[in-house]
């Protein structure tokens, strides 16, 4: 008989049963509708990669259409499967903190993309009953804007990886928003109590606690952000294939689509989620702007498209 | 490849994925080939089609009598469109009667 302890939490609508603790999630007791909980073990993983037909093969990643394996250096190896198991396979130099941050980000992304659901690279946040997503490329501030919106009392349901199911619901992720110590400091966030994502980066994780929303939430916009020469903050309503094409483009870790029938089915699900939501560009001065003028612009955008004053005070 | 006639009976490609998304109708073939048609004539042909299988003749006359179009222009018109739907692979035509 196993002498493991497991522990076990709820993320993204899923039971985990894991042997490594994850102070980012939820604890929970398993409920009578829980059925194939997901498994996160210790395993060895093979240095090879995977046996059989391979779809995707780099030095980093390796996929077959249930598998895929990952080999993150200096940290570890590690195996999804079918959409509920991970193993873990540490390597020498490795420290827990680095192993927990990717077992939730690439890891969590791959498994839940193994259960066919679609993931974009970006945050949801609760604006009255139903919630606004940021999306755009590393550095067009979406972290900024978790924690400013964190800042000012709203309720977060991701920050990095957006789940959503074929009712267009976002999925509650964890409890916890990630800070650059420079976003913190403009945000008057104190980090003095705060853990190191990893331990040579100067990323916070902030705990949301009763902030976070762990209820499936209704997408109603998706915001992309980018940067521009131009000294103003300009937003413009993208529609049609534009708008398909930016949701398309901002998919979380699209390389781990592993063969055409993934591919297509993600197309089929930005195509669905299009046909939902309203899409907005911001296009920010990439120097010269501060975090209020940005918020306040959107929270205008918010009241044109229908939200009250209500949902928009905190 | 079928000729096109008035009496062929032209179908959509059920294997096609297909969205209205705003004033775009997006078609997804299986091969990964997307189509957007911003045409509402075409829009309306391919919504026709959804679970019926019809003759050429029979999209002329819905055209004709719908839009604001002469029966020459009609026929021309939709012939080409569904010629270039069937060379995507969005449409099938079933049989030609001569």
């Amino acid at each position: 008989m196993s002498s493991k302890i497991m522990y076990n939490y709820r993320a993204f609508d899923l039971l985990i049963q894991s042997e490594l603790p994850f102070r980012e999630l939820l604890p929970t007791s398993p409920i009578g509708s829980d059925v194939n909980p997901i498994i996160i073990g210790f395993n060895s993983v093979s240095p090879y990669g995977l046996v059989g037909s391979l779809s995707l093969n780099t030095p980093s990643y390796q996929a077959t259409s249930d598998e895929l394996w990952l080999h993150i250096p200096d940290v570890a190896r590690f195996l999804i499967m079918n959409g509920n198991q991970i193993y873990i396979d540490p390597l020498p130099k490795a420290d827990e903190d680095s192993i927990r941050l990717f077992v939730l980000g690439s890891c969590m992304g791959a498994l839940l993309m193994q259960r066919q659901l679609l993931l974009l690279h970006g945050n949801a946040i609760k604006i009255g009953a139903q919630c606004i997503s940021f999306i755009g490329n590393s550095g067009s501030g979406k972290s900024t804007l978790s924690g400013a919106f964190f800042k000012r009392g709203y309720s977060i349901l991701a920050d990095d990886i957006c789940v959503i199911n074929n009712e267009g619901e976002v999925l509650p992720s964890f409890p916890q928003i990630k800070l650059w110590a420079d976003v913190a400091k403009k945000l008057m966030i104190n980090t003095q109590t705060l853990k190191k994502i990893r331990p040579d980066v100067d990323k916070f994780a902030l705990p949301l606690k009763q902030q976070f929303h762990s209820k499936a939430t209704q997408l109603r916009i998706v915001y992309l952000l980018e940067t521009h020469h131009q000294k103003e903050i300009s937003i413009t309503t993208l529609t049609g294939m534009e708008k398909l094409h930016a949701l398309q483009h901002h998919v979380y870790r699209k390389m781990y689509l592993s063969n055409q029938a993934r591919k297509h089915l993600c197309f089929k699900q930005c195509m669905q989620l299009a046909s939902i939501i309203e899409f907005v560009r911001i296009r920010r001065p990439i120097d010269g702007f501060t975090l209020d003028a940005i918020i306040n612009k959107i929270k205008l955008d918010l009241m044109k498209r229908g939200f009250t004053e209500n949902a928009l005070t905190q | 490849m079928n000729t096109l006639c008035l009496t062929s009976i032209i179908s959509r490609n059920h294997d096609v994925a297909y969205t209205q998304i705003d004033t775009d109708l997006v078609l997804l073939e299986p091969n990964m080939n997307i189509f957007c048609n911003v045409n509402p004539t075409g829009a309306a042909l391919w919504t026709l089609l959804e679970n019926n299988a019809l003759t050429l003749d029979a999209l002329c006359k819905y055209i004709c009598n719908n839009y604001r179009v002469t029966e020459d222009e009609c026929l021309k018109d939709v012939t080409q469109f569904v010629e270039e739907m069937v060379d995507q692979k969005l449409f099938i035509i079933a049989n030609c009667e001569k």
